[in-house]
């Protein structure tokens, strides 16, 4: 129905898939290669989505798949400096999308890790990627169903209570020439198990890099899932991740999405259905952006189930030629009574040349329901400027910190000390407020 | 609770107290669409080669476009070879009211709209669109005293062809989307309201639109130029008879405000929705458009949506000139089958500009009510400013809400604002109205009055009575 782009990216991805079939393709279950199978006829049919499809009308991702993107083999070098500093955490490396067993510190009890071959011959998840995201929704998720090259499992067991934090970094580094690096992780928390899972994103990548990133994840009956995803990608990273989560009754689950790199698009899909009765999701957003940054997160809450609660809250600021784009859906499906769902959008624009364009979306089948959205976009409150202004500080450094306390908002949120003072170091950098004198 | 059941299924199964058709001879070109029926209704009406050469280009336009696709409801399929683009009362050119058909003023009376006691009373000068063609016009020597032109499209044509010439299409160019290049191919006549530099129409100028005679989907077109410094209000009011096919109707009206001008449109729409089952009914699809052309000037529109089997409009401001203003204020009330995707266009260009929305939606039975809107601020908008409220109330389990906003700002000076809430009424609401002796039923009619008052407030006097009749009728079995 609606047209997709064909480009050269496009042809030389069909060619590879139909002619060079990859030695390690032999290997995988068959149960992949079906699914594989059916993704590719689905991607080959759409093309990678354009502006003529409503969910990607205000992104344009012609414009970011030009380059000659190609399957590269990198090496595993680490340079990147992915630390949070002060942070008790267990940690886990994936390098160009591949687990980096070297890098990696073992895992508390309770939670398991598994890499590609682990994850693809355990019988117990056998036919479980794909089966949570649906490829017919998006070209792009089946893109990478099509085409992912490495596999994670992260497994938390019934019962467990892990205090520790898992925090892995995804680095994108060493690139020889533009590489397309497709990879998918899922994610199972079993029954009444608690867990936090620290996500950061780096990359020094000399070439430009187009990750497609896809995570399923299964949040079973009363377990508890903390999840946080820092975004400090750099320059030349076309990052696009599709988010997929299945809530079992009385789970709950919090998800943060903070961006505060410099790479010139980010595309979230964050897809939330909540399959139990009784479950909370609670989602915080926040993003940083200037240059020509084009942000764009597209959050669902599909409430299939009655007395389920979610709340949303994204905020941001937009420099320069920046774009931001929020599309946030809250879904009510006929069942799904006594639901709450809350969803807010707040946007600072502070450059004539920058763009917003929010999109909050109410779409309820059931009546006995409170919903609400609001969306709100601004500038900077001229009585606070003042002040401040009127205490000395100079309009610039005002300006500054009214900036940083917006997004603070968001950060301060944040349940673990060591992850806000990352946060705020970030965003104090991305700013240029961390050597700012306050007379 | 079983209380509530019953009232809730009265509300939901309320008739169509207007269903009813008029027996009147009737002209009609024959069904289908191609270049002649354009020439033949260009032929009928006499209009200069221009206006013949325009029409054929929407036709031209109309062919390429498909149909949209995107909307909320599922659209039926519309055989528009099967329409009969034109339809007009035989009887014509009537001088007094006293001329007019009998059965035409008996019809007027069964909606309790007499034109006779409305011209007594409330002094509105009402220009009666029935079916395609206006029949009689009031007051047109009161309002000729001031320089005001108001007539009929087909008249204006005639009399004003440059005025005509000059704006029409200006505001909703002919190839803006597929019903509005349709009604430009095919539209048979419609309402022109001209009002001179400095002048304040000395009253509400108003039109009743009933659809009549089988299979005649009805094309109006509506344009209003208030020149600089001006105001005028205008009305505009729908009911129409019950019948079992589907009628398409795709009007487009156009508003043009020059510096300092002020234009306040307002509707209320009560076409015959389908019955219970869903079956017929009146799809509602209307291009309206209004342009803030000069600086200081104002555009607001008024609606009280309560019929029409679906209900598909946007109507829209482009706020052109600075520190112009917009305003859209919104009742929408759907039930049985029914199908509303409504809301607004804010389009600010200009500096200093503001706009205004409040929607409020209220859905009942098995219908879907959604609010679609686009706030969109231009780099050159500074500081424009935005404030939206869309409400959404369910009465029953089957139906649903939605809320549709597109926001997009591109100034740094500009505020926009957002906010949408969509719930229930309150058992606590009822129960205190319960407890001060006022049955559910009466307690939910006046929760629902409250709920859009904020809408009926902005209607003028001489409509607001209509309006409550016709919220009254909608949430009929309720209301004592």
């Amino acid at each position: 129905m609606e047209k997709g782009i064909f480009n050269n990216f496009y042809k030389d991805l069909i060619n590879y898939f139909e002619n060079g079939l990859p030695a390690s393709r032999l290997t995988e279950p068959g149960w992949l290669s079906e699914k594989r199978e059916a993704a590719f006829n689905l991607f080959k049919e759409k093309g990678f989505p354009s502006r003529k499809n409503e969910e990607w009308r205000f992104t344009n991702l012609e414009r970011f798949l030009a380059d000659d993107f190609k399957f590269r083999v990198q090496n595993g070098a680490d340079k990147v400096s992915a630390e949070i500093e002060d942070f008790e955490a267990s940690r886990i490396r994936i390098v160009n999308g591949r687990f980096a067993a070297d890098l990696s510190d073992p895992l508390p009890d309770g939670m398991t890790f598994m890499d590609t071959s682990a994850a693809l011959s355990d019988p117990r998840f056998a036919g479980k990627f794909g089966s949570i995201a649906d490829d017919r929704e998006s070209s792009m998720l089946a893109l990478n169903t099509a085409f992912a090259r490495d596999y994670s499992i992260l497994h938390i067991a019934a019962n467990a209570i892990i205090k520790k934090p898992l925090h892995i970094s995804h680095i994108y580094t060493e690139q020889t020439g533009p590489s397309f690096i497709p990879y998918r992780t899922l994610v199972i928390a079993e029954k009444l198990s608690e867990a936090t899972l620290v996500e950061t994103f780096h990359s020094d990548a000399a070439a430009p890099v187009f990750v497609s990133f896809v995570s399923e994840q299964q949040i079973d009956e009363s377990a508890v899932f903390h999840s946080h995803m820092i975004n400090t990608l750099g320059e030349n990273v076309y990052f696009v991740q599709h988010r997929e989560v299945l809530q079992f009754r009385n789970s709950v689950l919090n998800n943060s999405n903070i961006t505060l790199g410099d790479t010139p698009l980010i595309r979230n899909d964050l897809n939330f259905r909540l399959q139990g009765t009784g479950t909370e999701t609670n989602l915080l957003g926040a993003y940083l952006l200037s240059g020509g940054q084009h942000v764009d997160n597209h959050t669902l809450v599909d409430h299939r189930m009655p007395n389920c609660n979610s709340n949303e809250l994204y905020k941001g600021i937009l420099q320069d030629k920046s774009h931001a784009v929020f599309n946030g859906k809250v879904f009510v499906r006929p069942d799904a009574q006594k639901t709450n769902a809350f969803q807010k959008n707040n946007n600072l624009l502070l450059s004539n040349q920058a763009t917003v364009n929010s999109k909050p979306q109410l779409e309820i089948f059931a009546d006995d329901v409170k919903c609400s959205h609001g969306s709100t976009v601004g500038q900077m409150n001229n009585d606070a400027l003042f002040y401040l202004k009127a205490r000395g500080i100079g309009e610039e450094t005002a300006r500054r910190l009214l900036m940083e306390a917006f997004v603070f908002d968001i950060i301060s949120r944040l349940e673990i000390p060591a992850l806000r003072e990352y946060t705020a170091g970030l965003l104090k950098r991305k700013l240029h407020t961390d050597n700012l004198v306050i007379a | 609770m079983s209380k509530d059941q019953e009232l809730l299924e009265s509300l939901a199964s309320g008739e169509y107290e207007y269903g009813f058709s008029t027996d009147i001879e009737m002209e009609m070109a024959p069904r289908g669409l191609n270049e002649d029926t354009i020439r033949y209704i260009s032929a009928k009406k006499n209009e200069p080669e221009w206006l013949l050469e325009w029409r054929l280009k929407a036709l031209t336009r109309f062919l390429q476009m498909e149909m949209p696709h995107w909307q909320s409801f599922d659209l039926p399929e519309i055989d528009f070879q099967a329409i009969s683009y034109f339809a007009a009362p035989k009887k014509k050119q009537l001088n007094s009211l006293d001329e007019v058909d009998p059965e035409l003023l008996d019809t007027f009376a069964k909606l309790g709209i007499p034109l006779n006691e409305q011209k007594i009373l409330s002094g509105v000068a009402v220009d009666v669109v029935f079916d395609s063609v206006s029949v009689a016009t009031t007051f047109k020597a009161k309002l000729a005293e001031k320089g005001v032109i108001f007539c009929s499209f087909g008249e204006a044509v005639q009399n004003h062809p440059e005025l005509i010439k000059k704006y029409l299409g200006t505001v909703v160019p002919a190839g803006d989307n597929i019903f509005a290049a349709l009604n430009s191919a095919v539209f048979s006549d419609g309402s022109f309201a001209y009002i001179p530099k400095g002048v304040r129409c000395p009253m509400e100028l108003s039109t009743y639109f009933r659809i009549n005679a089988m299979n005649s989907g009805q094309f109006e077109r509506t344009l209003i130029v208030a020149e600089e410094g001006s105001y005028v209000s205008y009305l505009e009011g729908c009911t129409a008879p019950m019948r079992d096919e589907n009628q398409l109707h795709a009007a487009v009206v156009e508003l043009i405000a020059l510096d300092d001008a002020e234009i306040k449109y307002s509707t209320v729409q009560n076409w015959y929705p389908g019955d219970k089952d869903g079956k017929g009914g009146v799809y509602n699809f209307v291009t309206k458009r209004g342009i803030c052309k000069g600086n200081n000037s104002k555009i607001s529109w008024t609606q009280v949506e309560t019929g029409s089997a679906i209900t598909w409009k946007y109507p829209g401001v482009i706020l052109k000139g600075d520190n112009s203003s917009g305003e859209f204020y919104s009742v929408a009330m759907t039930r049985h089958h029914k199908a509303a995707d409504t809301g607004t266009k804010m389009i600010h260009l200009g500096k200093n500009t503001k706009s205004r929305i409040i929607s409020k939606g209220i859905s009942a039975g098995k219908s879907q009510n959604s609010y679609r809107g686009l706030v969109s601020i231009g780099p050159n908008a500074e500081n424009a400013r935005n404030f939206t409220q869309c409400d959404s109330l369910l009465i029953g389990d089957k139906c649903g809400a939605h809320t549709f906003p597109y926001i997009e700002s591109k100034n740094s000076s500009s505020i926009v604002e957002h906010e949408a809430t969509t719930s229930k009424i309150a058992e606590d609401q009822i129960f205190y109205l319960n407890q001060r002796g006022i049955d559910t039923e009466k307690a939910v009619a006046l929760i629902v009055n409250g709920y859009a008052r904020e809408v009926l407030n902005n209607l003028p006097m001489e409509f607001a009575v209509e309006a409550q009749k016709l919220l009254a009728i909608s949430l009929d079995g309720s209301v004592g």
